[in-house]
């Protein structure tokens, strides 16, 4: 069974293993204890299940697309011989709350069957039943359309909304910021600032990480780190975080360790791009900044330069990491950041 | 790190543990161990297993 948004993991077991000590329940009660009847409990037990499956059938609404993938328009329909229409074909989706209704009129029918109440409504419930097979017949065509017609409709709206999206967040960002670098078209430093932060705020909507607040997790606060420095100081930092995981107090530190790092080497690095990558899991956080500037000497630091020692080296140790900062062979620096998540119980 | 017990493991033990300690009870006559007390008894330890199951897979997603 797959995991999806409407059956949670193990859901489909939790579901089955409570139904089985309920129903070895009623075995024990019907062995020993005092039993309605055979005509009654069972019936009751399928219709309880079934009300059981209709109350708890997921609300149908659309799946709503991410990032990019949310202007996307729809993909067209296969050919019906297509081997790929085929395979998708063969695994039809069970709808909850109709098994839930067919479970529910099974214990009715079962009941009334049961108990003898059948046979003499068995002539009314015949002709009942052959006028609303002919009724179906009749209007399946017309109901049919309809439902394609309000389906159409539908699908027609949704697209209309997410083309005024795009335009709308196109204008409160491309647009704003072209007008902006307009502006400042004389400062080249301060364009390629403009540009850098557009391109990253426009990279993440792309990605689908616009549902994430900046800094509500560690890649998210890197990202945000990255670009207040290259507000600040200019030049271009590439962030590169492989896995993710949510910013407490030790991923703080190393996101203020991380800036002071990428803010050292915008400062000293001249126009050389300074690149960042982490790797982010929940039981480790590893992080290099690297630069291609003229490298310098940590041992040559004077103690009153507290940016590197302090910042880095001493926050990291605070916090329970380590921090190593070594000159790159060829010229440039890296700092080494890590430190373990631990037990966050 | 700590690691914490697989409960589905945890679980399949005690129920073999009951179900041996009914076995010998039945045995020694203490417990009338008919078929019909039987089957409920393996059922609700099926159901067991598969509530303790489900419950750790929902635990593990959760992270």
């Amino acid at each position: 069974m797959s995991h999806s948004a409407h059956s949670p993991r193990g859901g489909l077991r939790i579901a089955i293993g409570a139904a089985l000590l309920v129903f070895s329940g009623l075995l024990f009660v019907r062995a020993a204890g005092p039993w309605p009847g055979d005509a009654i409990v069972w019936p009751a037990a399928i219709t309880v299940l079934g009300a059981l499956l209709i109350w708890r059938a997921p609300a149908v609404a659309p799946r709503r697309r991410r990032g990019w993938a949310a202007h996307r328009p729809p993909e067209p329909a296969l050919p019906r011989e297509s081997p790929v229409r085929m395979r998708a074909l063969r695994r039809p989706e069970v709808s909850r709350g109709g098994l839930g209704v067919a479970l529910v009129l099974a214990g009715g029918f079962a009941f009334l069957w049961a108990n003898g109440a059948l046979r003499p409504a068995g002539e009314a419930l015949l002709a009942a039943l052959a006028v609303l097979i002919a009724v179906a017949l009749i209007f399946a065509p017309s109901w049919r359309r309809l439902a394609r017609s309000l389906a159409a409709e539908r699908t027609e709206r949704i697209r209309s909304q997410e083309r005024a999206d795009v335009g709308a967040h196109l204008h409160d960002s491309v647009l704003q910021t072209l007008a902006l670098i307009q502006q400042s078209a004389e400062d080249p430093k301060q364009v390629a600032a403009l540009a850098r932060s557009q391109e990253r705020e426009l990279r993440g909507w792309l990605a689908g990480g616009d549902s994430h607040e900046a800094g509500d997790t560690l890649a998210a606060a890197l990202d945000a780190a990255a670009a207040e420095v290259e507000v600040a100081v200019g030049g271009s930092v590439e962030v590169v975080a492989v896995g993710d995981c949510p910013l407490e107090e030790r991923g703080g530190a190393v996101v203020a360790a991380t800036r002071e790092a990428m803010l050292n080497a915008a400062k000293f690095a001249g126009e050389a791009p300074i690149s960042v990558y982490a790797e982010l899991s929940e039981e480790r956080i590893h992080v290099f900044v690297r630069d291609r500037g003229a490298g310098f000497d940590p041992e040559a630091v004077p103690p009153e330069r507290r940016g590197v020692r302090e910042s880095i080296l001493g926050r990291m140790q605070r916090a329970g990491g380590s921090a190593t900062v070594r000159a790159l062979p060829g010229g440039g620096t890296e700092v080494e950041i890590a430190i373990d998540r631990g037990d966050r119980s | 790190m700590r690691r914490s017990p697989n409960i589905t493991v945890l679980m399949c033990g005690i129920v073999v543990l009951a179900l041996g300690v009914l076995l010998v009870l039945g045995a020694g006559g203490t417990i009338d161990l008919r078929f019909a007390y039987t089957v409920p008894v393996i059922v609700a330890a099926l159901g067991a297993i598969l509530l303790a199951s489900g419950l750790a897979s929902r635990r593990r997603g959760r992270g």
